[in-house]
């Protein structure tokens, strides 16, 4: 589904991605984890198209298409999401208005006609239930004084209204107390099927308790230096990051 | 019915005023107001079209209401356009229990090329609340418009306002609204600009007496080439009352925005409160947006804050608006509708609020030829 190769990226002259390799097979879940600054968030930047990053080499290929060629909204509306590390508030946008907009936009791209207003409802709250989001926040301004946990849940929400077929998820965990990582990593559960693909950045092994990932890469100074399973990411847990830099400095 | 006295003696009062100092001088007033293109005109006629009142001439109204007809004819609203009509004819508006129920609708056209001076008196008797809207158009010519309300809010009293300027390019428009705002009674005033090659709207708010609120809002509007300006000032001179203002500007290449407002409060106000906020977009090279926040505090026991902000559209919003699939004009709009939906929800005066923002759509497709 996705095959990046030897991408590399910089921001305002300075060098983040320097080389990096990875295919995600439709299915699987890949977890991304690095230390500060390794160029975790750049990737989850440059796959969903953010201004302001430069692709100076390298190809990143989304369902046989060349998804660095596309628009943002091209790759959502082709089923690239973005949750963001910090999701945005938009005053006077709410939640419902914003959504029926994107759901009806990418309906218009496969030649769908737009999503009446009753099961479009009917929908949300059903996906709003999920992740134990109080539907009163659905017609509230996007993000507009949710707390960070109702904002994280807000994002995967979308998700699982959008159904992308390629997610990513940037440190969606950040921030997130006990339950509501639960609630969170059930959203992104139920979003796990063969047609699917999910990448997810995150600091902490915490989360992958409850998503098993079917590998994890380490990212450090720009390039992956470590593929593993599971256990990958409690040996980092438990020892840190600084014997596989060792290992990989030249 | 002879004019009286007390009205005879305001009018040479202002004659001399105007003669001394025309209304466009230059004046720290008149600061960043474009009066460049507003040239002396001849009287030209206009229409008034009015629904859900009968507006009564001045001579009927005096016989019932002259105390109070004396006390803000000429005596509320301040300033040279104020003074350059106060010579011409006056409709009346009495807000009585009986007369209360559906929105008052007010049209006012200009017809041909010139100048024309409506004056409006409203006197509200205790308790009524109702709702006022008032347009300002024209044929399509080079017409100004220049229109004084004045409006005395009894006890407990409730006017709420919606002012929609919506002239063609070559038009100007300068309005001066003085209220005197009673005991327990409520001002709300929202303003819509969307035409004029110039338009000025001079505001002009005396919270008198305890209780006494108000809460002004504004969505400006300019185009290539037009300029939209808000003059503010609100004086807090009893103890106990409340301001609240939002003015917002959503300005185009070229085009140009002016808000100055003003918050007075006076010795021995205590326990009033008084928000002043202005923000601006600037939507493309060369918007202007002057931005003139005031505070004139004169006791200590009150609450007062003033915010102005002004920048371009927040690129992380429109960013994650196209990350869910919308186009950018679409994520654009979506954001400036939001922009203006915070001054849209203050009016309740529906078609207003779709003129206003079939204005901003204009103005964004404008940018997006």
């Amino acid at each position: 589904m996705l095959s990046i190769h030897d991408l590399h990226v910089s921001v305002e002259d300075q060098p983040i991605l320097k080389g990096l390799n990875l295919e995600i097979k439709a299915g699987e879940v890949h977890a991304i984890m690095g230390p500060n600054g390794s160029g975790k968030s750049t990737l989850c930047h440059i796959l969903s198209g953010r201004p302001g990053f430069e692709v100076t080499s390298g190809s990143a290929e989304y369902d046989g298409k060349d998804l660095l060629d596309m628009e943002p909204e091209e790759r959502a509306r082709e089923g690239v999401f973005l949750a963001f590390q910090y999701p945005v508030e938009i005053p006077g946008i709410t939640n419902l208005y914003f959504l029926k907009a994107a759901v009806n936009a990418a309906r218009k791209h496969r030649g769908e006609e737009p999503m009446a207003a009753v099961p479009f409802l009917r929908m949300v709250r059903e996906r709003a239930a999920m992740v134990e989001l109080d539907e009163s926040l659905l017609s509230r301004s996007l993000n507009v004084g949710f707390s960070g946990g109702e904002k994280k849940r807000n994002e995967i929400f979308q998700m699982l209204v959008l159904e992308p077929k390629l997610a990513l998820l940037d440190e969606t965990d950040s921030g997130l107390d006990i339950d509501a990582l639960r609630i969170v990593a059930e959203g992104v559960n139920r979003l796990r099927s063969e047609g699917r693909a999910i990448l997810l950045v995150t600091h902490y092994q915490r989360l992958l308790d409850y998503i098993i990932p079917d590998q994890v890469h380490v990212l450090s100074d720009g390039r992956i230096v470590r593929s593993g399973d599971k256990s990958l990411a409690l040996k980092l847990e438990d020892q840190g990051y600084g014997w596989i830099e060792t290992e990989a400095s030249p | 019915m002879n004019t009286p006295k007390w009205l005879e003696q305001r009018r040479a009062e202002a004659s001399a005023r105007l003669a001394k100092r025309p209304a466009h001088a230059r004046a720290e007033a008149n600061k960043y107001t474009r009066y460049r293109a507003l040239k002396a005109r001849e009287q030209a006629p206009f229409e008034w079209g009015s629904h859900g009142v009968e507006l009564s001439s001045f001579s009927d109204a005096m016989e019932k209401y002259g105390d109070r007809l004396r006390d803000t004819v000429g005596a509320l609203a301040t300033g040279a356009w104020a003074d350059a009509s106060l010579a011409g004819d006056h409709a009346v508006v009495v807000l009585t229990a009986a007369s209360s129920g559906e929105p008052i609708r007010l049209s006012l056209r200009g017809l041909e090329t010139g100048f024309s001076a409506p004056r409006l008196v409203i006197l509200a008797e205790p308790g009524v609340e109702r709702d006022l809207q008032i347009e300002l158009v024209d044929e399509g010519v080079d017409h100004h418009l220049n229109l004084v309300v004045e409006a005395d809010l009894a006890k407990g009293s409730q006017l709420r306002l919606t002012l929609l300027q919506d002239q063609s390019t070559i038009g100007f428009a300068t309005t001066t609204l003085a209220a005197r705002v009673g005991r327990d009674a409520t001002f709300d005033g929202v303003w819509f600009d969307c035409g004029a090659q110039m338009a000025r709207h001079d505001v002009q708010i005396d919270l008198v007496d305890s209780g006494a609120t108000t809460k002004l809002s504004g969505l400006m509007l300019p185009r290539p080439g037009q300029h939209h300006d808000h003059h503010v000032h609100i004086r807090h001179s009893a103890s106990n009352t409340h301001s609240d203002q939002l003015f917002k500007s959503l300005v185009a290449a070229k085009g140009r925005s002016v808000f100055s407002g003003c918050v007075e409060v006076c010795e021995g106000s205590q326990g009033c409160s008084a928000d002043q906020l202005s923000r601006a977009l600037l939507m493309g090279d060369g918007a202007e947006f002057d931005a003139r926040p005031q505070l004139l505090i004169s006791y200590d026991a009150v609450e007062a804050s003033h915010g102005s902000s002004c920048g371009a559209m927040d690129d992380n919003a429109l960013f994650f608006l196209r990350s869910r699939g919308l186009d950018p004009d679409e994520a654009r709009f979506l954001m400036a509708q939001a922009f203006a939906g915070e001054v849209h929800e203050r009016s309740s005066a529906s078609d207003f609020i779709e003129r206003s923002n079939s204005a901003l759509s204009g103005l964004l497709s404008s940018m997006n030829p």
